[in-house]
């Protein structure tokens, strides 16, 4: 197991009154003694505090971390990351501009860009003149089944050295691929399998639904296409689970699977119910998560609502 | 708040329960140099104020000062600490501390775990003053920790946000949250500061 996902998910459960009083005091002895993990306890805390008056905790999970903030200097924290989460929503009211997190070019002066740019353009124009004839002497003209490939778009250290259309021969018997690292823009989702849209996440607690506390409100947008319920699993072990969507007004199955097995997410292990928006128009229903002989159940009260 | 640090020269904050040559006698065992054990005494007993809160402690400053009286109560009658057992130790006395907070009060422990813990009453932004010193403090960093600090607290996406924030700066999550949390340290302080005046 990476060793950032344990020490993420001990001190998580640890801040959450989850860790049983042996692992909590193992961890206490290294926290005394650790540093980087004591600063990283303090950090876990700060990101709780933030979600909690982000309003994005659960039920239980509230509890626990109201009682995080319950002392003088608890409530300073919280404040302070109440004020943080205001200024980051409004960032032209800071003193000072907020500028993008980029890496940015050493600065160049424009002529230079231009003249660059311009010496570049010829000089393929010139090896394009060259090149393509030679290319179409040795294997005639380009056949069916040739793709031409662009280099998908990316940013960063990935970014393509050269820019340009590469046109190369396939193989008629193999697929061309045409993948590119950019999201996929609102007008291309429909025309994508369903799995590689990016979904709306919903994230809920497995000790929530064991206690069953109270209704769980949950906006969504109505142009979702795909919602990902990530139900955590945190101190719950099981290879397969069997989860189930109802409704309460109609008090039909609206979705269901069977065999589903947990997943590895950088915040802990949690169980991914990929279901299609369609199926969930506002109203109430209850999430059934059955793990063996045991059975957890949460209310939810959704909400469909215009961005 | 404490803020003593014992690194700014000022002298560090002596437990209520001890006396002055009972502390400097836990100073002395703990580093031969006055200085830097001044040092390493503020950072244990920050340390342990924070576990006592994480415990859902009341009042875990006290606590903090009684397992420092309790460590050198233990000095006296002849224990030494040694260099590699100094943190441990004083974990070891904190828990002990601890449990005996809570076998000694079970109706807090009742309230702790039913959850009667009444929510804090958050000031509204117009009026709340820490809001305008965090302006003028995030004013006084430096560029590229104002937008790390900004960016990571902002609330849409957030998981996504915080992943891509790590993949720019080519680091692990955790190693992200540090170096933001550094900075929230820092504008804690300042926060603190000019609240203070």
């Amino acid at each position: 197991m990476n060793e950032d996902l344990r020490n993420d998910e001990l001190l998580r459960s640890y801040l959450l009154g989850k860790l049983p009083e042996e692992g909590a005091e193992r961890l206490e002895a290294r926290l005394i003694e650790e540093d980087e993990l004591f600063d990283l306890c303090e950090a876990v805390e700060a990101d709780l505090l933030a979600a909690y008056d982000r309003g994005e905790l659960t039920g239980w999970e509230k509890e626990r971390v109201r009682r995080l903030a319950s002392s003088p200097a608890g409530q300073e924290r919280l404040a302070l990351a109440r004020a943080l989460n205001s200024a980051a929503r409004r960032p032209e009211r800071t003193a000072a501009p907020v500028v993008p997190l980029r890496r940015r070019a050493f600065p160049i002066p424009q002529p230079l860009i231009r003249w660059t740019a311009l010496a570049a353009a010829v000089l393929l124009v010139a090896i394009g003149a060259f090149w393509i004839p030679q290319s179409l002497k040795r294997s005639g003209p380009i056949e069916a089944g040739t793709k031409i490939l662009t280099p998908a778009k990316r940013t960063g250290k990935d970014a393509p050295k050269r820019p340009g259309t590469l046109a190369i021969q396939v193989p008629k018997d193999r697929q061309p691929r045409t993948e590119s690292d950019r999201p996929p823009q609102r007008d291309e989702r429909a025309a994508k399998p369903l799995e590689r849209r990016q979904p709306f996440v919903v994230a809920l607690s497995l000790a929530a639904l064991r206690s069953a506390e109270g209704t769980e409100n949950v906006r969504i947008p109505s142009d979702e296409e795909l919602i990902e319920f990530q139900i955590d699993l945190e101190g719950l072990e099981g290879e397969s689970f069997h989860a189930a969507v109802r409704s309460k007004e109609g008090g039909t199955t609206v979705w269901e699977s069977h065999g589903l097995g947990p997943k590895r997410l950088d915040w802990g292990t949690a169980l991914i119910l990929r279901i299609p928006a369609h199926l969930l128009p506002s109203g109430s229903y209850e999430v059934v998560v059955t793990a063996e002989s045991d059975k957890y159940i949460k209310d939810l009260e959704v909400v469909r609502e215009t961005r | 708040m404490t803020r003593g640090n014992g690194k700014n020269g000022k002298p560090p904050r002596k437990p209520r329960g001890l006396t002055q040559e009972g502390f400097e006698a836990l100073l002395a065992q703990l580093d031969p140099d006055r200085e830097r054990a001044a040092g390493l005494y503020e950072t244990i007993r920050r340390k342990l104020v924070r576990l006592f809160e994480w415990r859902g402690c009341e009042a875990p400053e006290d606590l903090a000062d009684e397992t420092f009286d309790r460590v050198a109560r233990r000095l006296d009658e002849g224990v030494e600490l040694k260099s590699s057992n100094c943190y441990g130790y004083f974990c070891g006395v904190a828990q002990f501390v601890y449990k005996e907070v809570l076998r000694q009060s079970c109706r807090q422990r009742r309230a702790l775990e039913s959850g009667g813990w009444p929510p804090p009453q958050p000031m509204s932004e117009a009026d709340d003053p820490r809001l305008e010193c965090l302006r003028l403090c995030l004013a006084d960093l430096a560029e590229n920790e104002r937008d790390l600090v900004l960016r990571y607290h902002q609330g849409e996406n957030n998981i996504q946000n915080r992943q891509d924030m790590a993949s720019e700066l080519g680091v692990e999550l955790n190693a992200l949250r540090i170096r933001v949390h550094r900075v929230r340290r820092k504008l804690e302080d300042c926060v603190y500061k000019r609240l203070a005046h």
